[in-house]
């Protein structure tokens, strides 16, 4: 099994606090859950690696390159997608082109193209669009009757759908998923599961790391499970062996 | 030597007037995390209200005739600081709470849009408006002593200005309310769900900044012995420099803030040739300087953007 | 068929309504055009209720040809509609020159939400540069108009240099500071005539004809500013179109999203300095060729058509108009412009009702009078899609 994504001890700190401590991690062509107590540091996890923190300490190699010092939108450009906790769409804007933003790595209008060859950039666009109508008839096909929407219309449960969308519509290698269900009913989290095992079901190449809360969602669909806490790792496994283990059980309930 | 220290002097009392129009940028923005842009033209408008009672409306010269000068100077100044308190508070109704919770750009605007109404009006509506006016000599004049560098003015000005902040801190650090300010100013949710009475609070932080703003007016007019109605645009925005070179939201960087910029000033125009001309295009440059390399400025808290 | 033709006639007919509104309040006294644009207010506003106004941007969508070409036409017989009124013509051509400043200051506003209080400092740069090297260089004036908008793009970056690293306040503060800077530097400064300003400036020619000269055009003898008012308005038509293009292109979208959340931009892969400084780059451009236009047609600039407040009135235009909506921005510049010029008489008030009409515009209109509209792309199969909420509600954050 080739890595896909691998870190080495990489640890960050905040004034005093060090949120991630000396992390090491790798992901193959599989689906892994990350577990953790509040603050113990998963997001600013899926921070370090999507670029938006530089770590103190250690190195993030992505297909075997190097990646800890680039930016954001750079690695982007490499393939890691990701959505966010508290769901970040930009509500003024249509569904599609909340969509077409997730294209945007893959597109290459530049404004003097944009000005003067306007029909290969209204091409580009074409194609965009219709690769976004797939990926959102993939996960619900009602979404595209209301493309032209803005996106603060939409209920909770499909602006997350877009969100995901908007991640895996670039053909990204590795997307970082931050708390899919949070705020969803138990009802709408099992359709959630559904679409995010739509995601392995459309490509294989496309590897997930998602931070839940709800071990019903990391039973069902992650084949590995990390647990951290207070940046630490102190568990790794498949899920009912992290489960099982003296040390999770007492992050967890505060021994 | 005799030179420096002139020039020494003269940037503290320039620092001075920055400092209380400073004063009032870190209170407001720690209080609603809000620049009000109109704060120069407020505290100007101050100062034409309290040269409206000295002179046009002869209120200065009626209470000096049953009571002693200094007295009647006081109240005059009292209800012109009063009249600005007033003008804050309305500022804050009629162009900040319409656009709370929007974008920042929109009371951004407002607050300028509205600075440009108070000068306007004053230019308009004061007779002679758009012309200079010479301040009423309100503050004794003469020497102290033989010394050529201190006169009374200044002692009065630089004096009135320690009060001012003492009695600022003291209400701030002292007083349940000045308690309540820096609650609200340091988590505005946590405060409200402690009990505190958000509006209240917000509506007293605007009174006492404004007072205070009425006072710099005041303390500005004197110091340049003039007084026009398009001051306040310059007057407010070397406070907003104030306020963020010293650190928005703190008070005593305000200070420290007033200092720098106002020290920047006058030793450019001391001590480099045709210097007059630069000394506020140096000022500038030192605030986009701070703002680029050191954006919580000399005495604020460095603040780690949330992800 | 009947139902296409009468389609036709009702986007010609909406087209023409506009232009006649504007030609009313361009000729007739401050009064009637206050209350042509109150009309127009309260039709907009009743339109939105009632949900015309989308039919009509369809309508005109769908027949664009048609309503590019009347108002081409309205344009090319203004002259022979003002009666060769030079200061009417005046005004038209004030009223283009500030519409492309507009067009360039949204790039900023609109575009990446960042508001400029800097865009006369990039105008007087284009206007500065320009009429130094024509009058003390000897330059050509094209190529001195050349010269003014690279250096507004030498100052577009310095100006957009800090909005990498400040927004909100902080930028505002910045970019008035270079504006005051700006200002500052120019008075001080006799070699580019310091608080006097530049005279004599020369006018643009083409083979021996100066732009100066009257013209005949008709049978009708027709005063120098028809000139000018072709060539702005020919610019104007080709900046707006390129401004539209990029509304709609990749571009236009990530300003848009760098607008609304800079950090998912970038984890969308844009790249926040390259494109941050764009939007600043290609708002100078555009600001720089106005002022550099603006120097050749008055033949004297002075420092106080590059103050703070001249910047002020930019951005009322935008805000006025409709930020990030390109024919909104245009309409804005337009209609200020002219109530600007009608206030002449009542210059004393000028600055006051700039105050008071960006607070009431602020309070009951924030999003102008053509609010931002969501990005329609296909216009052939657009009807499969449901667009009747196309208009952007609520604040945007």
């Amino acid at each position: 099994m080739m890595g896909v994504l691998r870190t080495e001890r990489v640890s960050i700190d905040f004034g005093g606090l060090r949120a991630v401590d000396n992390l090491d991690f790798q992901i193959g062509d599989e689906i892994v859950g990350l577990i953790g107590p509040n603050g113990s540091g998963k997001t600013t996890f899926l921070n370090i690696i999507s670029g938006i923190y530089k770590p103190t300490r250690g190195r993030v190699y992505f297909n075997g390159e190097d990646i800890t010092s680039l930016p954001p939108h750079m690695i982007r450009a490499k393939g890691i997608a990701r959505t966010f906790q508290t769901n970040r769409l930009c509500l003024n804007l249509s569904i599609l082109d909340n969509m077409l933003l997730g294209l945007y790595c893959q597109q290459q209008t530049t404004w003097w193209q944009a000005i003067f060859m306007s029909s290969s950039s209204s091409r580009e666009i074409k194609l965009g669009i219709e690769k976004s109508l797939a990926i959102l008839a993939h996960f619900n096909p009602a979404l595209i009757t209301r493309a032209y929407e803005p996106v603060m219309t939409i209920p909770l449960i499909d602006r997350r759908r877009i969100e995901i969308a908007r991640a895996v519509v670039g053909d990204p290698r590795l997307v970082l998923l931050d708390e899919p269900t949070a705020g969803l009913n138990s009802e709408e989290t099992n359709q959630m599961i559904n679409d995010i095992a739509k995601i392995r079901r459309r490509s294989s190449q496309i590897s997930i790391i998602i931070i839940e809360h709800d071990m019903t969602v990391i039973s069902r669909i992650t084949e590995r499970v990390v647990c951290l806490n207070a940046g630490q790792k102190i568990a790794e496994g498949t899920f009912s062996e992290v489960a099982r283990n003296e040390l999770v059980r007492t992050a967890y309930l505060g021994g | 030597m005799e030179l420096i220290i002139s020039q020494i002097l003269n940037a503290v009392m320039l620092a001075c007037t920055y400092t209380l129009v400073g004063i009032g940028f870190s209170l407001f923005f720690g209080a609603m995390d809000i620049v009000v842009f109109c704060l120069g033209d407020v505290a100007i408008a101050g100062a034409f209200a309290i040269m409206a009672l000295s002179t046009v409306m002869g209120v200065y010269a009626s209470l000096s005739g049953i009571l002693p000068a200094p007295i009647s100077g006081i109240i005059v100044v009292f209800i012109g600081a009063c009249f600005t308190a007033g003008l804050v508070t309305l500022m804050y109704r009629a162009v900040i709470v319409p656009f709370e919770g929007k974008n920042i750009n929109a009371s951004l605007l407002s607050t300028i849009a509205a600075g440009i109404v108070i000068r306007e009006l004053i230019g308009l509506f004061y007779p002679e408006g758009r012309n200079p006016h010479a301040f009423p000599q309100l503050l004794p004049a003469g020497l102290i002593g033989d010394n050529v560098l201190l006169s009374w003015r200044n002692i009065i000005i630089i004096a009135i200005t320690f009060i001012m902040v003492m009695l600022l801190y003291w209400f701030v650090n002292r007083t349940k309310t000045g308690l309540s300010i820096q609650a609200i100013s340091q988590n505005k949710e946590a405060a409200i769900m402690v009990g505190i009475n958000w509006h209240r609070i917000i509506v007293i932080t605007f009174l006492i900044g404004g007072f205070l703003l009425g006072i710099g007016g005041f303390l500005t007019a004197s110091y340049f012995n003039s007084l026009r109605f398009d001051m306040g645009a310059m007057y407010g925005l070397k406070g907003f420099c104030v306020a963020v070179v010293g650190g928005l939201g703190s008070i005593y960087g305000a200070i420290v803030g007033g200092l720098l910029i106002a020290f920047v000033e006058v030793f450019v125009t001391a001590f480099i040739p045709g210097g007059t001309a630069y000394s506020s295009v140096a000022a500038f440059l030192i605030v986009v300087l701070f703002i680029l390399f050191k954006p919580e400025g000399i005495l604020g808290e460095k603040t780690v953007e949330k992800v | 068929m009947g139902n296409k033709i009468y389609r036709y006639s009702l986007a010609g007919l909406s087209t023409l309504g506009i232009c006649m509104a504007l030609y009313v309040c361009l000729s007739s006294a401050l009064l009637v055009a206050l209350i042509v644009i109150a009309l127009a207010i309260v039709i907009l506003s009743v339109g939105e209720r009632k949900n015309v106004i989308d039919k009509v941007y369809r309508l005109i969508g769908d027949n664009k040809a048609l309503n590019l070409g009347i108002i081409a036409l309205f344009i090319l017989l203004l002259p022979f509609l003002v009666q060769g009124n030079n200061y009417l013509l005046h005004i038209a051509i004030m009223a283009g020159i500030f519409s492309i400043v507009a067009l360039g200051l949204n790039f900023q506003i609109g575009g990446i939400g960042q508001i400029n209080f800097a865009p006369a400092a990039f105008y007087g740069m284009g206007a500065y540069t320009s009429a130094f090297l024509s009058v003390k260089m000897g330059l050509s004036p094209w190529l001195g108009t050349l010269c003014g908008l690279l250096m507004a793009i030498v100052l577009g970056v310095v100006v957009g240099f800090p909005a990498l690293k400040a927004r909100g306040y902080y930028l505002s503060l910045v970019t008035i500071a270079l504006q005051i800077i700006f200002t500052l530097m120019i008075v001080n400064s006799p070699w580019i005539g310091g608080p006097n300003g530049i005279p004599g400036i020369p006018s643009y020619q083409i083979g021996g004809f100066s732009f100066r000269t009257p013209v005949a055009l008709g049978g009708i003898q027709l005063p120098y500013q028809v000139n000018f008012l072709y060539l702005v308005y020919i610019l104007l038509a080709l900046f707006a179109l390129a401004a539209n293009r990029l509304y709609n292109s990749r571009v236009g979208l990530a300003w848009n999203a760098i607008e609304q959340d800079p950090i998912v931009a970038a984890c969308q892969g844009i790249n926040l300095t390259n494109t941050q400084l764009l939007a600043f780059c290609l708002g100078a451009a555009y600001a720089g060729i106005a002022g550099a236009i603006y120097g050749h047609y008055t033949s004297f600039i002075g420092v106080e058509n590059f103050d703070f407040s001249q910047s002020l009135i930019f951005i009322c235009m935008v805000i006025l108009g409709g930020t990030d909506n390109v024919p909104g921005v245009v309409l804005g510049a337009v209609l200020l412009t002219m109530i600007d010029e009608k206030l002449r008489d009542f210059s004393g008030y000028r600055l006051l009702m700039y105050g008071i009409v960006l607070i009431i515009i602020l309070i009951i209109r924030p999003k102008g009078l053509l609010p931002k509209r969501i990005r329609v792309y296909q216009q052939k199969d657009r009807s499969e899609y449901s667009s009747h909420s196309a208009v952007v509600t609520g604040g945007s954050r």
